[in-house]
Protein backbone atom coordinates (compact mmCIF):
# COMPACT_ATOMS: atom_id res chain seq x y z
CA UNK A 1 0.00 0.00 0.00
CA UNK A 2 0.77 3.37 -0.48
CA UNK A 3 2.62 5.15 2.28
CA UNK A 4 -0.71 7.34 2.15
CA UNK A 5 -1.06 8.62 5.69
CA UNK A 6 1.83 10.84 5.28
CA UNK A 7 -0.85 13.16 3.87
CA UNK A 8 -3.13 12.84 6.79
CA UNK A 9 -2.56 16.08 7.80
CA UNK A 10 -2.92 18.15 4.31
CA UNK A 11 -6.40 15.72 3.51
CA UNK A 12 -7.25 16.59 7.68
CA UNK A 13 -7.11 20.47 6.82
CA UNK A 14 -8.73 20.48 3.60
CA UNK A 15 -11.55 18.80 5.19
CA UNK A 16 -12.05 20.81 7.86
CA UNK A 17 -12.29 23.51 5.26
CA UNK A 18 -14.64 22.24 2.77
CA UNK A 19 -16.80 21.60 5.57
CA UNK A 20 -16.71 24.87 7.22
CA UNK A 21 -16.91 26.67 3.43
CA UNK A 22 -20.40 24.39 2.81
CA UNK A 23 -23.36 26.99 3.39
CA UNK A 24 -25.18 23.55 5.05
CA UNK A 25 -23.10 24.51 7.66
CA UNK A 26 -25.72 27.33 8.79
CA UNK A 27 -28.92 25.31 8.17
CA UNK A 28 -29.94 24.61 11.45
CA UNK A 29 -32.48 22.37 10.56
CA UNK A 30 -29.78 19.54 9.91
CA UNK A 31 -28.32 17.61 12.31
CA UNK A 32 -24.54 18.39 11.80
CA UNK A 33 -22.78 15.41 12.43
CA UNK A 34 -24.10 13.30 9.71
CA UNK A 35 -23.91 15.75 7.36
CA UNK A 36 -20.29 16.60 8.00
CA UNK A 37 -19.72 12.86 7.68
CA UNK A 38 -20.99 13.03 3.86
CA UNK A 39 -18.44 15.74 3.10
CA UNK A 40 -15.48 14.67 4.70
CA UNK A 41 -16.19 10.78 3.26
CA UNK A 42 -16.60 12.73 -0.26
CA UNK A 43 -13.20 15.07 0.43
CA UNK A 44 -11.16 12.34 1.01
CA UNK A 45 -12.56 9.68 -1.10
CA UNK A 46 -11.83 11.95 -3.85
CA UNK A 47 -8.81 12.95 -2.77
CA UNK A 48 -7.63 9.40 -2.85
CA UNK A 49 -8.94 8.89 -6.50
CA UNK A 50 -7.77 11.72 -8.08
CA UNK A 51 -4.24 11.14 -7.15
CA UNK A 52 -4.77 7.18 -8.30
CA UNK A 53 -3.97 6.04 -4.85
CA UNK A 54 -6.28 3.57 -2.72
CA UNK A 55 -6.74 4.33 0.81
CA UNK A 56 -7.77 1.81 3.40
CA UNK A 57 -11.33 2.39 4.50
CA UNK A 58 -9.63 2.46 8.32
CA UNK A 59 -7.63 5.66 7.42
CA UNK A 60 -10.16 7.36 5.23
CA UNK A 61 -12.94 7.44 8.52
CA UNK A 62 -9.81 7.92 10.89
CA UNK A 63 -9.28 11.18 8.89
CA UNK A 64 -12.91 11.59 8.29
CA UNK A 65 -14.06 11.57 12.15
CA UNK A 66 -11.23 13.74 13.12
CA UNK A 67 -12.26 16.33 10.77
CA UNK A 68 -15.95 16.27 11.58
CA UNK A 69 -14.75 16.55 15.72
CA UNK A 70 -12.22 19.56 14.54
CA UNK A 71 -15.17 21.30 12.67
CA UNK A 72 -17.14 21.39 15.66
CA UNK A 73 -17.84 24.63 17.44
CA UNK A 74 -19.67 27.76 16.67
CA UNK A 75 -18.93 30.22 13.82
CA UNK A 76 -18.54 32.69 16.39
CA UNK A 77 -15.47 30.80 17.81
CA UNK A 78 -13.89 30.71 14.58
CA UNK A 79 -14.33 33.87 14.01
CA UNK A 80 -12.64 35.66 17.62
CA UNK A 81 -9.99 33.20 17.51
CA UNK A 82 -9.07 34.15 13.53
CA UNK A 83 -9.35 37.76 14.70
CA UNK A 84 -7.39 37.31 17.92
CA UNK A 85 -4.45 34.82 15.64
CA UNK A 86 -3.96 37.73 13.46
CA UNK A 87 -2.82 39.91 16.10
CA UNK A 88 -1.12 37.30 17.50
CA UNK A 89 1.10 36.91 14.38
CA UNK A 90 1.61 40.03 14.16
CA UNK A 91 3.86 40.49 17.62
CA UNK A 92 6.01 37.43 16.83
CA UNK A 93 9.16 38.65 15.94
CA UNK A 94 10.05 38.41 12.12
CA UNK A 95 11.93 35.55 12.23
CA UNK A 96 8.69 33.40 13.56
CA UNK A 97 6.52 35.34 10.99
CA UNK A 98 8.29 33.82 8.32
CA UNK A 99 8.34 30.58 10.14
CA UNK A 100 4.51 30.48 9.68
CA UNK A 101 4.19 31.91 6.20
CA UNK A 102 6.94 29.32 5.13
CA UNK A 103 4.93 25.93 7.14
CA UNK A 104 1.51 27.32 6.98
CA UNK A 105 1.70 29.48 3.54
CA UNK A 106 4.05 27.25 1.41
CA UNK A 107 3.62 24.37 3.45
CA UNK A 108 7.11 23.66 3.99
CA UNK A 109 7.84 21.15 6.13
CA UNK A 110 10.97 19.04 7.48
CA UNK A 111 14.34 19.49 6.81
CA UNK A 112 13.68 21.80 3.99
CA UNK A 113 11.59 24.20 6.06
CA UNK A 114 14.65 23.82 9.14
CA UNK A 115 16.89 24.71 6.19
CA UNK A 116 15.16 27.94 5.21
CA UNK A 117 13.76 29.14 8.28
CA UNK A 118 17.27 28.81 9.21
CA UNK A 119 16.36 26.46 12.37
CA UNK A 120 18.44 23.59 13.71
CA UNK A 121 16.56 20.78 11.87
CA UNK A 122 16.99 18.77 14.97
CA UNK A 123 14.60 21.38 16.99
CA UNK A 124 12.56 22.63 14.41
CA UNK A 125 9.66 20.43 15.64
CA UNK A 126 9.97 21.98 19.06
CA UNK A 127 10.09 25.56 17.50
CA UNK A 128 6.60 25.08 15.77
CA UNK A 129 5.23 23.15 19.15
CA UNK A 130 6.58 26.00 21.07
CA UNK A 131 5.25 28.35 18.40
CA UNK A 132 1.51 27.03 18.32
CA UNK A 133 2.01 26.77 22.26
CA UNK A 134 2.35 30.79 22.47
CA UNK A 135 -0.03 31.77 20.62
CA UNK A 136 -2.47 29.68 21.85
CA UNK A 137 -1.52 31.34 25.10
CA UNK A 138 -2.10 35.07 23.76
CA UNK A 139 -5.60 33.99 21.64
CA UNK A 140 -6.77 32.85 24.99
CA UNK A 141 -5.28 35.92 26.70
CA UNK A 142 -7.03 38.09 24.16
CA UNK A 143 -10.24 36.46 23.95
CA UNK A 144 -10.56 36.44 27.72
CA UNK A 145 -9.59 40.05 28.16
CA UNK A 146 -12.18 41.33 25.86
CA UNK A 147 -14.51 39.70 24.95
CA UNK A 148 -16.94 42.11 24.43
CA UNK A 149 -14.84 43.82 21.86
CA UNK A 150 -14.31 40.91 20.17
CA UNK A 151 -18.44 40.36 19.78
CA UNK A 152 -18.90 43.69 18.47
CA UNK A 153 -16.12 44.41 16.36
CA UNK B 1 2.02 3.08 52.76
CA UNK B 2 -0.07 3.45 49.74
CA UNK B 3 -3.82 1.78 50.46
CA UNK B 4 -5.08 -0.01 47.73
CA UNK B 5 -7.43 2.83 46.59
CA UNK B 6 -5.47 5.47 47.13
CA UNK B 7 -2.95 2.66 44.78
CA UNK B 8 -5.50 2.76 42.53
CA UNK B 9 -6.05 7.08 42.41
CA UNK B 10 -2.30 7.06 41.56
CA UNK B 11 -1.76 4.65 38.43
CA UNK B 12 -5.07 6.19 37.17
CA UNK B 13 -3.15 9.58 37.53
CA UNK B 14 -0.15 8.41 36.45
CA UNK B 15 -1.76 6.54 33.59
CA UNK B 16 -3.33 10.23 32.67
CA UNK B 17 -0.01 11.81 32.37
CA UNK B 18 1.23 9.65 30.26
CA UNK B 19 -1.76 10.14 28.02
CA UNK B 20 -1.23 13.17 27.69
CA UNK B 21 2.39 13.40 27.23
CA UNK B 22 1.51 10.25 24.73
CA UNK B 23 -1.25 12.68 23.19
CA UNK B 24 1.21 15.64 22.82
CA UNK B 25 3.72 13.69 21.20
CA UNK B 26 0.93 12.34 18.66
CA UNK B 27 -0.56 15.89 18.19
CA UNK B 28 2.96 17.44 17.25
CA UNK B 29 3.67 14.59 15.29
CA UNK B 30 0.34 14.86 13.44
CA UNK B 31 0.41 18.50 13.18
CA UNK B 32 3.85 18.46 11.44
CA UNK B 33 2.88 15.87 8.98
CA UNK B 34 4.84 13.04 9.88
CA UNK B 35 2.58 10.69 11.82
CA UNK B 36 2.49 6.74 10.65
CA UNK B 37 -0.87 4.85 10.00
CA UNK B 38 -0.90 3.15 13.77
CA UNK B 39 -0.23 6.66 15.12
CA UNK B 40 -2.74 8.19 13.83
CA UNK B 41 -5.28 5.59 15.07
CA UNK B 42 -3.98 5.84 18.34
CA UNK B 43 -4.54 9.66 17.88
CA UNK B 44 -8.01 9.26 17.05
CA UNK B 45 -8.78 6.48 19.87
CA UNK B 46 -7.21 9.21 22.47
CA UNK B 47 -9.39 12.01 21.28
CA UNK B 48 -12.04 9.51 20.78
CA UNK B 49 -12.43 8.04 24.81
CA UNK B 50 -11.37 11.73 26.43
CA UNK B 51 -13.38 14.74 26.58
CA UNK B 52 -9.67 16.33 27.65
CA UNK B 53 -7.76 15.27 24.59
CA UNK B 54 -11.04 16.48 22.44
CA UNK B 55 -10.44 19.26 23.38
CA UNK B 56 -7.14 19.77 23.63
CA UNK B 57 -7.17 18.18 20.13
CA UNK B 58 -10.11 20.85 18.86
CA UNK B 59 -7.88 23.78 20.08
CA UNK B 60 -4.48 22.28 17.98
CA UNK B 61 -6.24 21.64 14.86
CA UNK B 62 -8.19 24.96 15.06
CA UNK B 63 -5.05 26.60 15.58
CA UNK B 64 -3.97 24.69 12.35
CA UNK B 65 -6.46 25.33 10.36
CA UNK B 66 -6.69 29.24 10.80
CA UNK B 67 -2.80 29.38 10.29
CA UNK B 68 -2.72 27.83 7.12
CA UNK B 69 -5.99 29.91 6.21
CA UNK B 70 -4.30 33.19 6.79
CA UNK B 71 -1.23 32.44 5.86
CA UNK B 72 -2.18 31.07 2.49
CA UNK B 73 -4.70 34.37 2.44
CA UNK B 74 -1.56 36.30 2.79
CA UNK B 75 0.92 34.60 0.21
CA UNK B 76 -2.55 35.28 -1.94
CA UNK B 77 -2.86 38.76 -1.50
CA UNK B 78 1.19 39.47 -2.15
CA UNK B 79 0.43 37.72 -5.64
CA UNK B 80 -2.69 40.01 -6.41
CA UNK B 81 -0.57 43.22 -6.26
CA UNK B 82 2.31 42.13 -8.56
CA UNK B 83 0.21 40.42 -10.91
CA UNK B 84 -2.02 43.44 -11.62
CA UNK B 85 0.74 45.39 -12.50
CA UNK B 86 3.04 43.34 -14.35
CA UNK B 87 3.06 42.59 -17.84
CA UNK B 88 1.62 39.12 -17.25
CA UNK B 89 -1.25 38.86 -20.18
CA UNK B 90 -4.63 40.29 -18.72
CA UNK B 91 -6.30 37.78 -20.40
CA UNK B 92 -4.02 35.06 -18.20
CA UNK B 93 -3.73 36.77 -15.11
CA UNK B 94 -7.23 38.08 -14.50
CA UNK B 95 -8.68 34.38 -13.85
CA UNK B 96 -6.30 34.17 -11.58
CA UNK B 97 -6.60 37.02 -9.64
CA UNK B 98 -10.54 36.82 -9.42
CA UNK B 99 -10.46 33.05 -8.58
CA UNK B 100 -7.91 34.22 -5.67
CA UNK B 101 -9.95 37.26 -4.67
CA UNK B 102 -13.56 35.18 -4.78
CA UNK B 103 -12.14 32.25 -3.07
CA UNK B 104 -10.46 35.05 -0.63
CA UNK B 105 -14.15 36.34 -0.37
CA UNK B 106 -15.62 33.69 -0.02
CA UNK B 107 -13.65 32.10 2.87
CA UNK B 108 -13.23 35.17 4.81
CA UNK B 109 -17.21 35.39 4.33
CA UNK B 110 -17.32 31.89 6.10
CA UNK B 111 -15.11 32.30 8.49
CA UNK B 112 -15.57 35.49 9.76
CA UNK B 113 -19.38 35.31 9.60
CA UNK B 114 -21.83 37.58 7.15
CA UNK B 115 -23.95 39.10 10.04
CA UNK B 116 -20.94 40.16 11.87
CA UNK B 117 -19.80 42.40 8.90
CA UNK B 118 -22.54 44.08 8.89
CA UNK B 119 -23.56 43.92 12.33
CA UNK B 120 -21.89 48.13 12.82
CA UNK B 121 -24.50 50.08 11.09
CA UNK B 122 -21.27 53.14 11.12
CA UNK B 123 -19.06 50.49 9.13
CA UNK B 124 -19.12 50.34 5.44
CA UNK B 125 -16.35 48.28 4.95
CA UNK B 126 -13.42 46.51 6.47
CA UNK B 127 -9.97 45.52 6.06
CA UNK B 128 -9.48 41.95 4.97
CA UNK B 129 -5.75 42.03 4.61
CA UNK B 130 -3.04 44.33 5.22
CA UNK B 131 0.60 44.49 5.05
CA UNK B 132 3.20 46.61 6.30
CA UNK B 133 2.46 49.99 7.31
CA UNK B 134 -1.14 50.97 6.44
CA UNK B 135 -2.82 54.42 7.50
CA UNK B 136 -6.51 55.46 7.68
CA UNK B 137 -7.07 59.11 8.32
CA UNK B 138 -9.93 60.33 10.18
CA UNK B 139 -11.57 63.32 11.24
CA UNK B 140 -7.85 64.73 10.76
CA UNK B 141 -6.31 62.01 12.76
CA UNK B 142 -3.85 59.77 11.46
CA UNK B 143 -4.11 56.07 12.72
CA UNK B 144 -2.20 52.71 11.87
CA UNK B 145 -4.62 49.64 10.69
CA UNK B 146 -4.55 46.81 13.01
CA UNK B 147 -6.94 43.63 12.50
CA UNK B 148 -9.74 44.78 14.12
CA UNK B 149 -10.05 48.18 12.02
CA UNK B 150 -13.23 49.05 10.65
CA UNK B 151 -13.98 51.50 7.95
CA UNK B 152 -16.56 54.40 8.12
CA UNK B 153 -17.58 56.72 5.65
CA UNK B 154 -15.42 59.52 4.62
CA UNK B 155 -12.09 57.59 5.67
CA UNK B 156 -8.91 58.23 3.25
CA UNK B 157 -6.66 54.95 3.41
CA UNK B 158 -2.79 54.82 2.30
CA UNK B 159 -0.07 52.31 1.99
CA UNK B 160 3.41 53.25 2.55
CA UNK B 161 6.19 51.98 -0.07
CA UNK B 162 6.32 48.66 1.10
CA UNK B 163 2.59 48.24 2.21
CA UNK B 164 -0.55 47.04 0.61
CA UNK B 165 -3.83 46.00 1.64
CA UNK B 166 -7.14 44.33 0.35
CA UNK B 167 -10.44 46.16 1.74
CA UNK B 168 -14.09 44.83 1.38
CA UNK B 169 -17.19 46.83 1.00
CA UNK B 170 -20.49 46.72 2.84
CA UNK B 171 -21.71 45.45 -0.60
CA UNK B 172 -18.80 43.17 -0.89
CA UNK B 173 -17.07 44.89 -3.49
CA UNK B 174 -13.30 43.69 -2.92
CA UNK B 175 -10.59 46.92 -3.42
CA UNK B 176 -6.94 45.73 -3.39
CA UNK B 177 -4.22 49.10 -2.73
CA UNK B 178 -1.13 48.79 -4.35
CA UNK B 179 2.16 50.22 -2.79
CA UNK B 180 2.19 54.29 -2.64
CA UNK B 181 -1.65 54.06 -3.28
CA UNK B 182 -4.25 56.62 -1.51
CA UNK B 183 -8.00 55.98 -1.72
CA UNK B 184 -10.61 57.90 -0.07
CA UNK B 185 -14.44 56.97 0.89
CA UNK B 186 -17.23 58.73 0.37
CA UNK B 187 -20.14 59.69 2.47
CA UNK B 188 -22.05 58.23 -0.29
CA UNK B 189 -21.15 54.49 -0.05
CA UNK B 190 -21.19 53.63 -3.88
CA UNK B 191 -18.29 56.05 -4.24
CA UNK B 192 -14.75 56.41 -4.21
CA UNK B 193 -11.81 58.52 -5.04
CA UNK B 194 -8.54 57.34 -6.00
CA UNK B 195 -6.23 59.75 -5.34
CA UNK B 196 -3.05 58.47 -6.19
CA UNK B 197 -1.15 54.93 -7.09
CA UNK B 198 -2.88 52.15 -8.09
CA UNK B 199 -5.63 50.07 -7.26
CA UNK B 200 -7.56 46.78 -8.23
CA UNK B 201 -11.00 47.05 -8.19
CA UNK B 202 -13.48 44.20 -8.33
CA UNK B 203 -17.45 45.32 -7.99
CA UNK B 204 -19.97 43.72 -6.63
CA UNK B 205 -22.86 42.77 -9.24
CA UNK B 206 -25.44 45.64 -9.62
CA UNK B 207 -29.17 45.66 -11.30
CA UNK B 208 -28.97 47.94 -13.76
CA UNK B 209 -31.79 50.07 -11.34
CA UNK B 210 -29.48 50.33 -9.43
CA UNK B 211 -27.04 53.51 -9.02
CA UNK B 212 -23.53 52.90 -10.36
CA UNK B 213 -20.60 52.51 -8.34
CA UNK B 214 -18.49 55.54 -8.74
CA UNK B 215 -14.53 56.00 -9.01
CA UNK B 216 -13.06 59.46 -9.41
CA UNK B 217 -9.90 60.19 -9.60
CA UNK B 218 -8.07 63.49 -10.65
CA UNK B 219 -8.43 63.22 -14.34
CA UNK B 220 -11.74 61.16 -14.69
CA UNK B 221 -14.88 59.28 -13.38
CA UNK B 222 -15.11 55.86 -13.68
CA UNK B 223 -19.32 54.84 -13.29
CA UNK B 224 -19.33 50.50 -13.04
CA UNK B 225 -22.49 48.40 -12.57
CA UNK B 226 -20.51 45.15 -11.39
CA UNK B 227 -16.89 44.24 -12.97
CA UNK B 228 -13.20 43.33 -12.52
CA UNK B 229 -10.73 46.37 -13.35
CA UNK B 230 -7.37 48.34 -12.70
CA UNK B 231 -6.84 51.58 -12.47
CA UNK B 232 -3.36 53.92 -12.14
CA UNK B 233 -3.77 57.37 -11.36
CA UNK B 234 -0.80 59.52 -12.03
CA UNK B 235 -0.77 62.34 -14.74
CA UNK B 236 -3.25 60.27 -16.71
CA UNK B 237 -5.58 57.86 -15.31
CA UNK B 238 -4.81 54.53 -16.83
CA UNK B 239 -7.58 52.28 -16.68
CA UNK B 240 -7.49 48.02 -17.77
CA UNK B 241 -10.75 46.76 -17.83
CA UNK B 242 -10.65 42.55 -17.16
CA UNK B 243 -14.50 41.58 -17.57
CA UNK B 244 -17.47 43.61 -17.41
CA UNK B 245 -18.02 47.30 -19.42
CA UNK B 246 -16.53 50.20 -17.53
CA UNK B 247 -17.80 54.20 -18.64
CA UNK B 248 -14.79 56.58 -18.19
CA UNK B 249 -15.35 60.59 -18.09
CA UNK B 250 -12.37 62.44 -18.82
CA UNK B 251 -13.38 65.72 -15.91
CA UNK B 252 -11.71 68.31 -18.06
CA UNK B 253 -13.55 68.39 -21.04
CA UNK B 254 -16.34 65.68 -19.99
CA UNK B 255 -15.54 63.56 -23.36
CA UNK B 256 -16.78 59.86 -22.55
CA UNK B 257 -15.29 56.46 -23.33
CA UNK B 258 -17.07 53.10 -22.71
CA UNK B 259 -13.80 50.18 -22.54
CA UNK B 260 -15.31 46.74 -22.60
CA UNK B 261 -13.67 43.13 -21.31
CA UNK B 262 -10.27 42.69 -22.23
CA UNK B 263 -9.64 46.38 -23.38
CA UNK B 264 -7.77 49.79 -21.46
CA UNK B 265 -7.63 53.28 -22.30
CA UNK B 266 -6.22 56.26 -20.80
CA UNK B 267 -7.01 59.60 -20.54
CA UNK B 268 -4.09 60.91 -22.23
CA UNK B 269 -6.25 60.60 -25.40
CA UNK B 270 -9.05 58.12 -24.79
CA UNK B 271 -7.99 55.89 -27.48
CA UNK B 272 -9.48 52.29 -26.31
CA UNK B 273 -7.02 49.39 -27.15
CA UNK B 274 -6.74 45.75 -26.46
CA UNK B 275 -5.29 44.17 -23.60
CA UNK B 276 -3.59 41.85 -25.34
CA UNK B 277 -0.99 42.05 -27.98
CA UNK B 278 -2.25 39.80 -30.30
CA UNK B 279 1.47 39.40 -31.60
CA UNK B 280 2.83 38.00 -28.79
CA UNK B 281 1.62 34.87 -27.70
CA UNK B 282 2.15 33.56 -23.78
CA UNK B 283 2.09 29.62 -23.35
CA UNK B 284 2.11 27.73 -20.32
CA UNK B 285 3.81 24.62 -20.39
CA UNK B 286 1.41 21.37 -20.40
CA UNK B 287 3.92 19.15 -18.08
CA UNK B 288 6.55 20.49 -15.76
CA UNK B 289 8.26 18.50 -13.00
CA UNK B 290 11.82 18.53 -11.22
CA UNK B 291 13.72 15.46 -10.69
CA UNK B 292 15.22 15.53 -7.27
CA UNK B 293 18.14 13.35 -6.30
CA UNK B 294 16.63 10.67 -8.64
CA UNK B 295 13.19 11.46 -7.75
CA UNK B 296 10.61 12.83 -10.19
CA UNK B 297 8.17 15.80 -7.82
CA UNK B 298 5.96 16.74 -10.59
CA UNK B 299 3.43 18.01 -7.71
CA UNK B 300 3.66 21.24 -6.01
CA UNK B 301 3.77 24.59 -6.78
CA UNK B 302 7.72 25.19 -7.41
CA UNK B 303 10.41 23.61 -10.01
CA UNK B 304 13.44 23.37 -8.31
CA UNK B 305 17.15 23.66 -10.23
CA UNK B 306 20.14 23.04 -8.41
CA UNK B 307 23.29 21.20 -9.50
CA UNK B 308 23.63 18.01 -10.28
CA UNK B 309 20.63 16.92 -7.34
CA UNK B 310 17.74 18.29 -9.18
CA UNK B 311 17.25 18.84 -12.93
CA UNK B 312 13.55 20.83 -14.15
CA UNK B 313 11.55 19.39 -17.54
CA UNK B 314 9.16 21.56 -19.12
CA UNK B 315 6.68 20.23 -22.16
CA UNK B 316 5.04 22.59 -24.28
CA UNK B 317 2.77 22.39 -27.25
CA UNK B 318 3.71 25.11 -29.70
CA UNK B 319 0.37 26.34 -32.04
CA UNK B 320 0.86 25.87 -36.01
CA UNK B 321 2.37 29.85 -36.70
CA UNK B 322 4.32 30.37 -39.53
CA UNK B 323 5.76 33.27 -39.05
CA UNK B 324 7.24 33.17 -35.30
CA UNK B 325 10.49 35.63 -35.21
CA UNK B 326 11.27 34.85 -31.53
CA UNK B 327 11.25 32.85 -28.64
CA UNK B 328 11.47 33.28 -24.78
CA UNK B 329 11.05 31.50 -21.73
CA UNK B 330 9.66 33.43 -18.76
CA UNK B 331 10.29 32.04 -15.22
CA UNK B 332 9.16 33.92 -11.97
CA UNK B 333 11.78 33.21 -8.74
CA UNK B 334 9.35 31.82 -6.40
CA UNK B 335 10.25 31.50 -2.02
CA UNK B 336 14.70 30.15 -2.65
CA UNK B 337 16.02 32.94 -4.52
CA UNK B 338 20.07 31.86 -5.40
CA UNK B 339 22.77 32.37 -8.22
CA UNK B 340 24.54 30.37 -11.04
CA UNK B 341 24.35 29.64 -14.61
CA UNK B 342 21.25 28.50 -15.61
CA UNK B 343 21.28 26.45 -18.63
CA UNK B 344 18.76 25.69 -21.14
CA UNK B 345 18.79 22.31 -23.46
CA UNK B 346 16.20 21.23 -26.03
CA UNK B 347 14.86 17.63 -25.38
CA UNK B 348 15.46 14.64 -27.04
CA UNK B 349 12.11 14.08 -27.45
CA UNK B 350 9.06 15.25 -25.97
CA UNK B 351 6.99 12.01 -24.97
CA UNK B 352 6.37 12.55 -21.72
CA UNK B 353 4.06 13.89 -19.01
CA UNK B 354 4.52 15.02 -15.41
CA UNK B 355 2.78 11.33 -14.39
CA UNK B 356 6.18 9.86 -15.60
CA UNK B 357 7.37 7.17 -13.14
CA UNK B 358 10.46 6.42 -14.10
CA UNK B 359 13.24 9.18 -14.54
CA UNK B 360 15.19 7.55 -16.81
CA UNK B 361 12.22 7.55 -19.48
CA UNK B 362 12.33 11.63 -19.54
CA UNK B 363 14.22 12.93 -22.51
CA UNK B 364 18.47 14.10 -22.28
CA UNK B 365 19.38 16.73 -22.99
CA UNK B 366 20.24 17.43 -26.88
CA UNK B 367 21.11 21.17 -28.13
CA UNK B 368 21.67 23.73 -25.74
CA UNK B 369 19.16 26.81 -26.32
CA UNK B 370 20.25 29.42 -23.90
CA UNK B 371 22.14 30.35 -20.41
CA UNK B 372 22.06 33.16 -17.93
CA UNK B 373 24.61 33.60 -15.43
CA UNK B 374 23.87 35.63 -11.91
CA UNK B 375 21.77 36.01 -9.24
CA UNK B 376 18.06 35.69 -9.48
CA UNK B 377 16.87 37.30 -6.58
CA UNK B 378 13.36 37.53 -4.42
CA UNK B 379 10.39 37.87 -6.95
CA UNK B 380 12.60 38.31 -9.76
CA UNK B 381 11.35 37.46 -13.34
CA UNK B 382 13.92 35.99 -15.42
CA UNK B 383 14.08 35.86 -19.48
CA UNK B 384 16.01 33.62 -21.34
CA UNK B 385 16.13 34.26 -25.57
CA UNK B 386 15.73 30.44 -26.88
CA UNK B 387 16.24 32.51 -30.51
CA UNK B 388 18.24 29.29 -31.53
CA UNK B 389 15.55 27.06 -32.25
CA UNK B 390 13.96 26.62 -35.40
CA UNK B 391 10.16 26.59 -34.58
CA UNK B 392 8.86 23.57 -35.25
CA UNK B 393 4.68 23.01 -34.01
CA UNK B 394 3.91 20.35 -31.87
CA UNK B 395 5.13 19.02 -28.59
CA UNK B 396 8.82 20.90 -27.15
CA UNK B 397 10.63 19.71 -23.82
CA UNK B 398 13.17 22.36 -22.39
CA UNK B 399 15.43 21.06 -19.78
CA UNK B 400 16.84 23.22 -17.20
CA UNK B 401 19.54 22.58 -15.37
CA UNK B 402 22.34 25.04 -12.42
CA UNK B 403 25.80 25.13 -12.09
CA UNK B 404 25.68 26.08 -8.76
CA UNK B 405 24.90 23.31 -5.60
CA UNK B 406 23.79 23.68 -1.76
CA UNK B 407 23.04 27.44 -0.85
CA UNK B 408 22.80 28.82 -4.42
CA UNK B 409 19.83 26.15 -5.20
CA UNK B 410 17.24 28.19 -7.36
CA UNK B 411 13.20 27.79 -7.21
CA UNK B 412 11.00 29.13 -9.58
CA UNK B 413 7.13 29.16 -10.03
CA UNK B 414 5.94 25.86 -11.67
CA UNK B 415 2.45 25.97 -13.70
CA UNK B 416 -0.12 25.87 -10.83
CA UNK B 417 1.41 28.13 -9.41
CA UNK B 418 0.59 32.26 -9.77
CA UNK B 419 3.59 32.99 -11.23
CA UNK B 420 3.66 29.49 -13.78
CA UNK B 421 6.70 29.80 -16.48
CA UNK B 422 5.36 31.03 -20.01
CA UNK B 423 6.97 30.95 -23.11
CA UNK B 424 6.93 34.05 -24.93
CA UNK B 425 5.90 33.71 -28.45
CA UNK B 426 6.26 36.75 -30.42
CA UNK B 427 5.25 36.98 -34.31
CA UNK B 428 5.57 38.96 -36.77
CA UNK B 429 3.04 41.96 -37.12
CA UNK B 430 0.90 41.62 -39.94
Amino acid sequence: MVRDYELAEELFQETVIEILKSEERFDPTRRFVPWACGIARNVVLQHWRKNSKVASSGLTDLISELAIVASEGDDESWRQERIALQNCVQRLPQKMQRLVLLRYGHNIKGNELAKMSRIRAGSIRTTLSRLRSKLRCCIQAKLANSPEDWATS
Amino acid sequence: MLYSGQIGEFTGRLGNVMSVSRFEELMSLFLDDEITEDGLAELHHLVMSSKQHRESFQQETRLATLLHDSSSEQLELQSLIPASSSHLPPSISVRVIAASVMAIAALIFVLVGSQVLLNRSESIGEFVRFSGKVEIFRHGQVQAVTSDSKLASGDSIRCGSQSQTMIQLKDRSILTLSPLTELALDADQRKVRLIKGEAFFEIAPRKASDQPFEVATESSTIAVLGTVFSLNAGQHTELKVYEGNVSLTRNHDHAQVNVGSEQMTSTRDLKVEQLADPTQIELRPTDDLTVDRGRINATGPRLKVEGKNRTVFFRFDLPEFDDVVRMRLRLSQNVDAGRGTLRFFQGSHSVWDEYANDPSHLPKKAAELGRRSGVVGQDQTILINLSPLDYQPGPLTIVMTLDETGENDIWFGAKESESPPLLMIDRAPK
